[in-house]
């Protein structure tokens, strides 16, 4: 078995390192590039502009029957109703669309081709964010935004200008009702949202620090978190940006029922730092990154971080001791943000050369691991050159959307791509827009990206409120 | 009578504003030209959204659209005395609505345009504000033809939550204007007006805004507003004036219009006059650098060497002749080498990230610039400043990255002042004709990848030192650095390592170096081995011997020679040199 990974190892470095420009270029003027994807029944309108085009004819062609939309300055943008009625007619089909317009210098017609593949698997009906300036160490205006999928509406989750200008981070769900969201500041600690009922915990204690990334158990009763000493240095090299490290770091696991907070001897110490842990689709396995330490950031670039597991049990909410890794490392490779399927079937992965943020590193690419047979897959129909990172799945494992920087390098944009249930990829498309030059005129990245099926249920005064009026309630260390 | 009292408060009011144009003009030309730098007009999809998703959308689009022309300090202020008229002119207008057959004293009306002449140089003082202030006064104006009917005081009310959306915490003052245009029957108005204004808060929470921050929008606080009661005075003194004027009116005949106007003026010239003048040159010197007028920016930092900012212009001025070490010493280096650098801390101004990415793409440490211009952009208050939009924009260029350079230069395409500049970069983009700046500072850009913390100068010099051994603009910082701060052992080590065989081969050593250098000697022996080793002039080691024979004449021992004056020995006098054992 170890063979086996050695050689899938050695065959996805040569791929990641030699990661080149893999975007289609299939019609050019077309932005986003929606062309020849898979999409879910209910996604909103994929609105879309044709470069230097002026009026547009769009026929879209399916099995029940002929649809036209017509489109005005490059710009075309299906009626709502319209664009659902005709996605619910052709669940499972595949519709073949005519772009049709006048080129507004030559004045010529033109018209270009490609398909849909509308499938029947729909993808959960929110979508949470966080929009963010690419900035170093400063914030301003973050929001945590929830999106509609099937439409364009959004609402503010949390905006940090009624929190002290606070850092606001890691909207997490698990998809079955209950949430986290932490806030950062003098009067922060973590949203936590089970059911609909709101709390706001301090999960740092005399003996573990304060939680960072995370993931909930399926039925909500626990949390398991890295608790890390974030810190950055800045890169020499131009064409680099920042290198966000952790200087110690270690996992918990949170009993939101107990409000206890515990840890595993397998996990702590210093000897490795641990991070980015989510469990299993039964709750009862963890799985994380872990890496032998190095002196940071001197030593940075030897920071390879192996996929690792440990058991856990529901029951009492304790850790194992045994700690077993399952995909290791290995040079210019490391692996981070691991997510596991709600299937249990998959395990998706971001894998970069070194550390542990692979935000900046625009060699990062999603690998698919299959948890029943640890084959590896590194999806060459899904990534590109440019960060494609910090994805999450829909609750029925059939979509991720995760942050991808293909387009400029800088600024990060959701995209949407299909895993089929053989782990078969369908290209991925960028999140609809209402007018899609949004994601060229706006100068934040959309971080974290996060689907689920179930409304958040507080918005960003209640969270503000919470921040400044709601009391917080202190988690306590459990030997 | 009544004509030429008439005609002269309208002089007195017309002198009242075209004394705030001049001193504008005068006092603040740099600050308002300031405001079209840290902002940016475009109707895109994203903008439009962010007008829709505050307040104050009309004054905010108009506001920002008006700015795209405060390019110079003439058209700031001949646009922000337009303004300030259209304001004077419209309480004069809801005066005589308000007050039917009264006299209006408009130099007393023009006092609230006095007060936001005020506010106006304030560089994060939005135009949008001003324009909002307009915007309310002649909503009241309007509102005031309203018949008396029983909706009258409802609609009054709901107007202010409407004119909030329209126009921001301005509708505040609207909102005073028709309490005093209703003064006589009050009471249903002000219930109406009260249960509006408690809508206009309850609707800035909906945008997520504090209480004080739905009464000020479109201002930012935290920025450079010393107080935030002020704005809120604005809307009181506009309904104080009018009170006021009704009261002169009925002593008009015993002139105290003039006592007015003598006042009025001297408020007017004193709030501008005493505004922060420092805060003016440093905004000038950034923006004469901005403009690429290195000689004035040079002119002007060698006029106000007390200055930070000024300091560091005249350093970086130098280091793009290649004088860095030459005039070193020439200006006041009571900062030490801080005078040299930015911070570019949490609590920093803008202008230190804006003003530090200059110096740092000279150096060629690009991915500090890019962190402070990002930073800069973060910390503006719209989020959005052309001026490092422009810088980012470069950034990809030097790098390479020209998917990155041409998402920047798309937007300023869209702009009205940078649309030729952004055009002409893509161009040169798409055919691979890129100007000789960029590939100068590219040429100076480190090939291999190391890690510094940020805002660590010093680490990162040494990379560049060591990556680009021919970067002498890089070099001259670090050792420049290092005399300024008298760190001696640095500075020699520093030398033999990126100097010394290397640089000194192809330019001759400065002075100062050499200077430097021989401070380092204790004995004769160690004299020859430091002329020969680094190759000291005949006329330093001179000048160096000539001191040191004096000063073991001298009873006193940090005496120095005429010829000393102006050299590195002089600066280091506070090391003492006295326990050198020279002949």
């Amino acid at each position: 078995m170890r063979n086996r990974f050695i050689l899938l190892l050695a065959f996805a470095t040569v791929v990641l390192t030699g990661c080149s420009d893999r975007k289609t270029d299939s019609f050019s003027g077309l932005f986003p590039d929606y062309s020849d994807v898979t999409i879910p029944f209910n996604i909103a309108p994929l609105n879309f502009r044709v470069g230097n085009a002026g009026g547009i004819l769009v026929t879209v062609k399916g099995e029940s029957g002929e649809y036209s939309f017509k489109g005005s300055k490059g710009l075309v943008k299906f009626p709502l109703k319209k664009w659902h009625g005709m996605l619910e007619s052709e669940k499972g089909n595949v519709l073949s669309v005519t772009v049709k317009w006048r080129d507004r210098t030559d004045h010529s017609d033109r018209s270009e081709s490609f398909s849909w593949t509308v499938a029947t698997d729909p993808i959960d009906k929110y979508l949470s964010y966080r929009l963010i300036e690419p900035a170093y160490e400063v914030w301003k205006g973050i929001q945590i935004e929830q999106r509609d999928m099937e439409s364009f509406k959004s609402v503010l989750l949390g905006d940090n200008r009624n929190a002290d200008y606070c850092c606001m981070n890691c909207h997490t769900s698990n998809r079955n009702g209950t949430t986290f969201m932490h806030l950062r500041g003098a009067k922060g600690g973590t949203i936590l949202n089970r059911n609909g009922k709101l709390t706001k915990l301090n999960t740092r204690t005399d003996y573990t620090g304060n939680t960072v990334y995370g993931d909930i158990s399926a039925d909500g009763r626990y949390g398991v978190f890295t608790t890390a000493d974030i810190t950055f240095a800045i890169h020499s090299q131009a064409d680099k940006r920042m290198e966000v490290y952790d200087r110690r770091s270690d996992l918990v696991v949170v009993d939101f029922d107990n409000l206890t907070v515990t840890e595993s001897p397998a996990t702590t110490g210093s000897e490795f730092q641990e991070t980015f842990p989510c469990f299993s689709a039964d709750g009862k396995t963890i799985f994380f990154c872990r890496a032998e330490r190095h002196e940071q950031p001197d030593s940075i670039a030897q920071m390879h971080y192996d996929i690792a597991v440990m058991p856990f049990d529901p029951e009492t909410g304790t850790m194992g001791d045994r700690v077993i890794t399952i995909v290791p490392a290995g040079q210019n490779l490391s692996f981070s943000h691991l997510k596991a399927s709600p299937d249990g079937h998959w395990l998706m992965v971001i894998a970069a050369e070194y550390g542990t943020f692979p935000v900046w590193h625009k060699e990062s690419e999603l690998w698919l691991i299959d948890l029943k047979t640890r084959d590896i897959d590194v999806l060459p129909g899904i990534n590109a050159y440019g960060a494609d990172t910090y994805h999450s799945w829909s609750a029925n494992s059939r979509w991720v959307v995760f942050a991808s920087k293909r387009d400029d390098l800088v600024y990060g944009r959701p995209y949407v791509a299909y895993i089929g249930p053989d782990g078969e990829t369908g290209k991925p498309f960028l999140l609809p827009q209402k007018d899609p030059d949004k994601y060229n005129m706006m100068l934040k990245s959309f971080n974290l990206p996060e689907l689920y099926p179930i409304s958040e249920v507080y918005n960003a005064r209640t969270a503000a409120a919470f921040y400044n009026d709601v009391e917080t309630e202190q988690v306590q260390y459990k030997p | 009578m009544m004509r030429r009292y008439r005609f002269l408060d309208a002089v007195y009011a017309v002198l009242v504003l075209l004394t705030i144009f001049g001193i504008l003009v005068h006092q603040a030309p740099y600050r308002l030209e300031f405001k079209e730098q840290i902002s940016i007009f475009l109707l895109g999809a994203d903008r439009i959204g962010w007008y829709l998703s505050n307040p104050a959308v009309i004054s905010s689009v108009l506001g920002d659209w008006l700015t795209q022309f405060y390019i110079s300090g003439w058209n700031g202020a001949l646009l922000s005395m337009l303004l300030l008229l259209l304001i004077t002119a419209g309480l004069y207008r809801f005066y005589r609505l308000a007050n039917p057959g009264h006299y209006a004293v408009l130099v007393l009306l023009v006092i609230p345009a006095v007060l936001e002449s005020y506010f106006i140089p304030f560089p994060n003082y939005p135009v949008s504000a001003t324009v909002g202030l307009a915007l309310s006064v002649w909503s009241a104006c309007a509102l005031a033809h309203l018949k008396d009917s029983r909706f009258a005081p409802w609609i009054y009310g709901l107007s202010v939550p409407v004119m909030f959306v329209i126009a921001g915490g301005h509708a505040l003052t609207m909102a005073l204007m028709l309490c005093y245009l209703k003064r006589k029957d009050a009471a249903q108005t002000v219930v109406c007006l009260v249960a509006g204004l408690i809508a206009m808060a309850l609707i800035g929470r909906l945008y997520n805004l504090t209480f004080i921050r739905t009464f000020i929008w479109p201002v930012y606080p935290k920025h450079i507003i010393p107080a935030l009661w002020l704005l809120l005075l604005q809307p009181l003194l506009t309904v104080a004036v009018m009170a006021l004027s009704t009261l002169s009116s009925r002593l008009i005949r015993i002139h105290v219009r003039e006592f007015i106007f003598t006042f009025v003026m001297l408020t007017d010239v004193m709030f501008i006059t005493t505004a922060d003048k420092e805060l003016e040159n440093v905004i000038k010197i950034g923006t004469l650098a901005y403009r690429n007028d290195w000689k004035e920016v040079k002119n002007l930092a060698s006029r106000h060497m007390t200055d930070r900012y000024c300091i560091f212009y005249w350093h970086l001025c130098n280091a793009r002749e290649g004088r860095l070490p030459d005039e070193l010493l020439k200006g006041r280096w009571g900062l030490s080498s801080r005078g040299l650098y930015l911070t570019t801390g949490k609590g920093d101004p803008c202008f230190s990230m804006m003003y530090f990415t200059d110096a740092l793409m000279e150096i060629g440490d690009v991915s500090q610039a890019t962190d402070c211009a990002l930073l800069a952009q973060t910390v503006v208050p719209g989020h959005y400043s052309t001026r490092m939009l422009r810088r980012l924009a470069e950034i990809g260029v030097v790098t390479g990255d020209y998917a990155v350079a041409s998402k920047y230069l798309n937007i300023l395409a869209r702009t009205r002042n940078h649309r030729e500049w952004a055009d002409n970069l893509l161009k040169c983009i798409e055919t691979d004709s890129i100007p000789d700046q960029y590939l100068i500072w590219r040429s100076r850009t480190v090939p291999q990848d190391h890690f510094f913390a940020q805002g660590d100068i010093r680490s990162s010099l040494d990379i560049i030192a060591q990556e680009s051994p021919y970067n002498k603009v890089a070099i001259d910082y670090q050792l420049c650095s290092y005399l300024l701060d008298k760190d001696i052992k640095s500075f020699v080590e520093s030398y033999e390592r990126y100097y010394l065989g290397k640089l000194d081969q192809i330019v001759n050593v400065p002075d100062i170096y050499q200077e430097a250098l021989l401070t380092t000697v204790n004995s004769d022996e160690s004299l020859r081995e430091t002329v020969e080793k680094y190759h000291i002039s005949q006329e330093v080691l001179t000048k160096f011997l000539h001191l040191m024979e004096v000063r073991a004449r001298s009873e006193n021992p940090n005496v120095l020679t005429e010829e000393a004056a102006g050299t590195y020995w002089n600066y280091i006098m506070a090391v003492s040199l006295t326990n050198r054992n020279l002949k």
